[in-house]
């Protein structure tokens, strides 16, 4: 008896939560499905109560044979790999760095002050750093003797600027996230190593990074979720261009619905992002579970 | 070893410019005065601060703001709230198992553009668009779950002795969370609500989108800033350092928390 009536109460306690992610979430989920299978473009005038035509499967074939969405997941796919590397790489070192510190609070708070800048601040500051000729990277690049890279402004280098520019922003995450990790290993494990004579390159690979794994996979996990979301740093430091040169595809999906206007197909793609995403998150989990 | 402590103290400098120089750039491009904006070699420091760009920032960013603190505040306080009860049931009686919070965290990660579309519909159809209802309720899709899995992970870190005590000495069960839970995990509140508000602070596709002039946010202004009479950098950047700076402080305060935030995706437009 004592059990249902602490159950009863135990569920009392979520149910306001359940409704309201019922009214945020799970009724827009239905209604985008719903959209993704009409033609919802906005410069159609709809009489009151008249619903967008439905039109099937169409927008989902549409997506198959549209070659501007596959170059921006061609597009995603190199901003998350490229991304990741040099995140994992730097965020690990920097974690490893601070371990050898013993007065390291400031410096790991200064390093963590990336992550808090607001977005759109980034994307107008990014513009600044890279201007092609008034820009203080460019600047110092010259004296290095490399000269002219367009960044933001150049096709070629667009979508890197973004990934650089990421990789500023979201570096500290993993660092601190590694660095957490390291505080929470087991010190005899590490000293042991080190009385066996492992030096600091095989300690690192044989004994603190299979150690690490779990703590990086989530990691991971995180900034490949964040990254396929990327939206505002997008928006104002390239737009997508030049062309559609740094066009990733939250923005494509974005750009189709509300500068297009085709919100039925920009539904459908959001759909087609979210099944990928599972895809790829069921595989990590695999790879965290294992 | 000599030569080694110098190397480390090196690259700690370099990582250390790394993270700070954009910080800084930003802040000092607020305060140049124009002569010294966009020249080559580009200025690195000023003798000559110019304060009058962010007398034209702040009256552009001042409505805007207020609207932001609105949205933000109703976010912050109905994410907290509601969490502290869901939170403190997943928490201590393991209701839905493992899979129901990880459902509501999983709605954290959703791709915004997913749910846009609808939302524009129905705020349209509604006739709720540029209101401050049609921003909350999208960012309660964020705020929400955040919340939940912060509370959730306060309440397990309390002994559980406490409460079993509370309730022998007659507290009802409803007694035990508003005497001894709520009082022991108040810091944790404070830290989830004022997180919500950060995140609510920064988010930007959906404001822009459910927002036109009334209830237009402060990211959306400073992404705006463009159009205004050409780019006007100073200005710009002292938007944006007004908008960043309280995020700043609060990170700087609160940063023992900052691992536990950051993990549960606690910062991001």
């Amino acid at each position: 008896m004592v059990k249902t009536s602490n159950r009863l109460y135990a569920w009392a306690l979520i149910l306001p939560t359940i409704l309201v992610l019922i009214v945020v979430v799970v009724y827009p989920l239905i209604y985008s499905l719903n959209v993704a299978f009409r033609n919802a473009d906005l410069r159609i005038r709809l009489n009151p109560g008249e619903e967008y035509p439905f039109i099937g499967l169409d927008n989902f074939l549409r997506i198959l044979d549209d070659s501007r969405f596959h170059d921006a997941l061609l597009r995603t796919a190199y901003y998350v790999g490229l991304g990741l590397a040099i995140q994992l790489s730097a965020g690990l070192g920097v974690a490893l760095l601070l371990f050898n510190l013993t007065k390291r609070r400031a410096l790991v708070t200064a390093l963590i002050l990336p992550s808090m800048v607001i977005p759109v601040a980034v994307g107008w500051t990014g513009r600044l750093l890279f201007h092609p000729t008034a820009g203080p990277v460019n600047y110092i690049l010259s004296l290095f003797g490399v000269e002219g890279i367009g960044w933001v402004n150049s096709a070629q280098y667009s979508l890197l600027t973004l990934i650089l520019i990421d990789s500023w922003q979201w570096t500290p995450f993993i660092m601190l996230i590694s660095y957490a990790g390291l505080l929470s290993l087991p010190q005899e494990v590490v000293e042991s190593a080190k009385v066996d004579g492992a030096g600091g390159f095989r300690l690192f690979i044989h004994i603190i990074l299979p150690l690490l794994k779990p703590v990086l996979l989530v990691a991971i996990l995180i900034r490949v979720l964040e990254m396929l979301r990327a939206f505002d740093v997008v928006y104002v430091l390239t737009y997508g261009g030049p062309g559609t040169s740094s066009e990733i595809v939250t923005f494509y999906a974005f750009i189709a619905g509300f500068r297009y206007f085709e919100l039925g197909y920009s539904a459908a793609m959001g759909w087609i992002i979210v099944i990928l995403l599972s895809i790829i998150l069921t595989l990590l989990v695999r790879v965290i579970r294992a | 070893m000599r030569a080694r402590a110098i190397i480390y103290a090196v690259l700690y400098l370099v990582a250390l410019v790394i993270a700070l120089f954009p910080i800084y750039w930003m802040i000092l491009t607020s305060i140049l005065p124009r002569e010294e904006l966009m020249t080559y070699p580009p200025s690195f420091f000023t003798l000559n601060p110019d304060l009058q760009y962010w007398g034209e920032a702040i009256p552009e960013v001042y409505k805007p703001m207020v609207n932001t603190v609105i949205i933000a505040g109703a976010v912050a306080i109905i994410s907290s709230v509601l969490a502290i009860f869901s939170g403190y049931s997943f928490a201590r009686f393991k209701v839905g198992g493992d899979t129901l919070p990880f459902w509501i965290l999983s709605i954290k990660f959703l791709p915004g553009v997913v749910v846009i579309v609808p939302y524009y519909l129905l705020m349209q159809r509604l006739g709720l668009l540029d209101t401050y209802a049609a921003i909350i309720l999208p960012h309660l899709t964020i705020g929400l779950p955040f919340a939940v899995w912060m509370i959730r992970g306060f309440v397990s870190e309390l002994p559980k002795d406490l409460e079993d005590a509370a309730s022998i000495d007659g507290c009802g069960r409803l007694g035990v969370l508003r005497h001894v839970v709520i009082p022991l995990i108040a810091p944790g509140i404070v830290v989830t609500a004022l997180f919500v508000f950060i995140w609510s602070w920064t988010e930007f596709m959906f404001a822009l989108v459910l927002s036109k002039t009334e209830v237009m946010t402060l990211p959306v202004r400073i992404a705006g800033m463009r159009e205004a009479q050409g780019v006007n950098w100073e200005a710009i950047s002292a938007a944006a350092t007004i908008a960043t700076l309280p995020i700043l402080i609060i990170a700087i305060v609160f940063q023992r928390y900052l691992t536990r935030i950051l993990a549960y995706g606690g910062i991001r437009g």
